[in-house]
């Protein structure tokens, strides 16, 4: 059993959540249930609240952990939680699963009610991907034991003591466990020696391998992602996941993670690490989760299970001729 | 049970041919025959009927690979061919004068049948030539109202051959 309550909300929007809350039901591990006189395990902020952030503030520790901003705009970055107006159960659904699964995730206060997400104090790199997202300038070289990836980002290039499959494994490792150089620091061999490859399949094998299920920086939760083409895979063959979210997210519309897990069946840590490659490669458009979504297209019509049949019957026919 | 069948398509030489021969579980039924026109020059035998392989799912149920003729003149056969395709492989060589007109051809040709079911680009030779960038092919497509995979091939290699049908699948399954 998981309580949740909130702070600032408008009446209409109180009223919306619990009758949410109620209908959640087994769409969740927990039972949510709506209460403001015990110790919750959530708590939904009308961020676009000032007073409301004002009182947030002065709350102990305890009461804020786990806080979900809620607001109309992208909310200041040092919430590692967001929701979007207005309130959407599959977007509620997505940020009490994690809740329920990272419960604690660090949050930071906010300087102040509406802070610009620029002036944030970015919060601690916790991820691979979230490393090579913020380095946008210059060399950044990653060791491990003695194996090693440089990239030259004014170049678009890296090179690596690895191959492949081997690159993919090496990136997949806790980020701490690498040892981070960067810029003036990193000594290259003489040019000739080293080879050099195009840094868009480095770039989106971090993203597959070394996102641990976050979200990089500046991406919502609860936002809207498609892509503008298919990537170029590169070094790595691409998985059959891989490949129908690269089908889902060309669709013309954009859509939610909760939205692709549901129709995709793909675990949501799949989405985010394809999310984030494809933002690190630069092919990704992520809308706010409350821009003005174009009437939901009618849904796509459910394939006969026959054909969906037929379908898996291809793949596993071919998953045998894979190298 | 109907037939399933992929189509296969391009300009001569783009790979059809080799495509096939790469994953299909039979040799492909050759129909080809030694060129007498101007394609003489560039290649020795050319496909002039189609050509045929296929792949046994587990439970017996296959599915048969088609290539087109590579040559315009015919043209006629290709819309018999489709009937009852699942989707269309485009191979476009990129060592040809203008790749990207010559996907726009075959996209036109087979407009009814990419409409209905969907298509996949491969580009090919790219070790040979790596121009024009990928980016503009799916400019090219987006021109047209379509978002199709342009992936980068080697059909001499199976597991090439297979990421495009597979890409094919997760398309009209997904997209
Ligand atoms: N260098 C290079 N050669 C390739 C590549 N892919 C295919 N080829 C060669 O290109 C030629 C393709 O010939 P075919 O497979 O007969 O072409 P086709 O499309 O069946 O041609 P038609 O039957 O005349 O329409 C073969 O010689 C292949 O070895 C590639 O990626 N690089
Ligand atoms: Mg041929």
């Amino acid at each position: 059993m998981k309580y949740l309550s909130s702070i600032g909300l408008s009446a209409k929007d109180e009223t919306v959540l619990k009758s949410l809350i109620d209908l959640l039901g087994a769409r969740t591990s927990e039972e949510w249930i709506y209460r403001d006189d015990v110790m919750v395990d959530a708590l939904l902020l009308d961020f676009d609240n000032s007073e409301a952030v004002a009182a947030w503030n002065t709350k102990p520790e305890s009461v804020r952990r786990n806080t979900i901003a809620y607001s109309s705009e992208i909310p200041g970055i040092s919430f590692a939680r967001r929701l979007a107006k207005p309130l959407r159960a599959a977007d509620l659904i997505a940020v009490l699963k994690d809740i329920e699964e990272n419960p604690g995730k660090a949050d930071k206060a906010p300087a102040s009610s509406t802070p610009p997400p620029s002036t944030q104090a970015p919060s601690e790199i916790s991820t691979l991907a979230e490393c090579v997202a913020r380095h946008s300038e210059g060399l950044l070289r990653l060791t491990f034991g003695d194996r090693e990836v440089v990239l030259d980002r004014q170049r678009r290039c890296f090179s690596t003591s690895e191959s492949g499959e081997s690159l993919a494994a090496l990136l997949a490792h806790p980020f701490q466990e690498f040892q981070v150089t960067r810029g003036a620091d990193v000594n290259l061999p003489p040019d000739g020696s080293i080879k050099w490859l195009d840094q868009k399949a480095l770039l989106w094998l971090v993203g597959q391998s070394g996102s641990h299920g976050r979200l990089i920086d500046g991406l919502e939760q609860g936002g809207l992602f498609r892509i503008t083409r298919w990537p170029g895979f590169g070094l790595v063959r691409p998985s059959q996941t891989v490949l129908t979210l690269c089908s889902m997210l060309t669709r013309k519309n954009a859509m939610s993670i909760e939205e692709i897990r549901s129709v995709s069946g793909v675990p949501e840590f799949d989405i985010i690490a394809f999310i984030n490659a494809a933002s690190l490669t630069g092919i990704l458009v992520a809308q706010s989760g409350d821009a003005a979504k174009p009437d939901k297209p009618a849904a796509k019509p459910e394939l006969p299970t026959e054909r969906k049949g037929l379908f898996a019957k291809i793949r596993s026919r071919l998953a045998n001729t894979r190298a | 049970m109907s037939e399933i069948k992929v189509i296969i398509t391009g300009t001569p030489g783009a790979g059809k041919t080799t495509a096939i021969a790469a994953i299909s579980e039979v040799p492909p039924v050759r129909t080809d025959t030694a060129t007498t026109d101007e394609l003489a020059d560039v290649k020795s035998e050319t496909t002039v009927a189609m050509d045929f392989g296929e792949l046994t799912l587990e439970d017996g149920q296959k599915v048969f690979l088609y290539g087109t003729p590579g040559q315009q003149r015919f043209e006629f056969m290709w819309k018999i061919l489709v009937q009852g395709g699942l989707g269309l492989i485009v191979l476009v060589d990129c060592t040809r004068a203008d790749p990207i007109a010559d996907m726009g051809m075959y996209l036109d040709n087979f407009a009814d049948f990419v409409a209905e079911t969907g298509a996949v680009i491969g580009l090919v030779k790219r070790d040979v030539n790596d121009t024009p960038a990928v980016d503009d092919f799916y400019q090219a497509l987006s021109q047209r109202g379509l978002m199709f995979p342009v992936l980068e091939v080697d059909v001499r290699e199976q597991g090439d051959v297979s990421l495009m049908i597979e890409a094919l699948v997760s398309l009209l399954e997904f997209a």
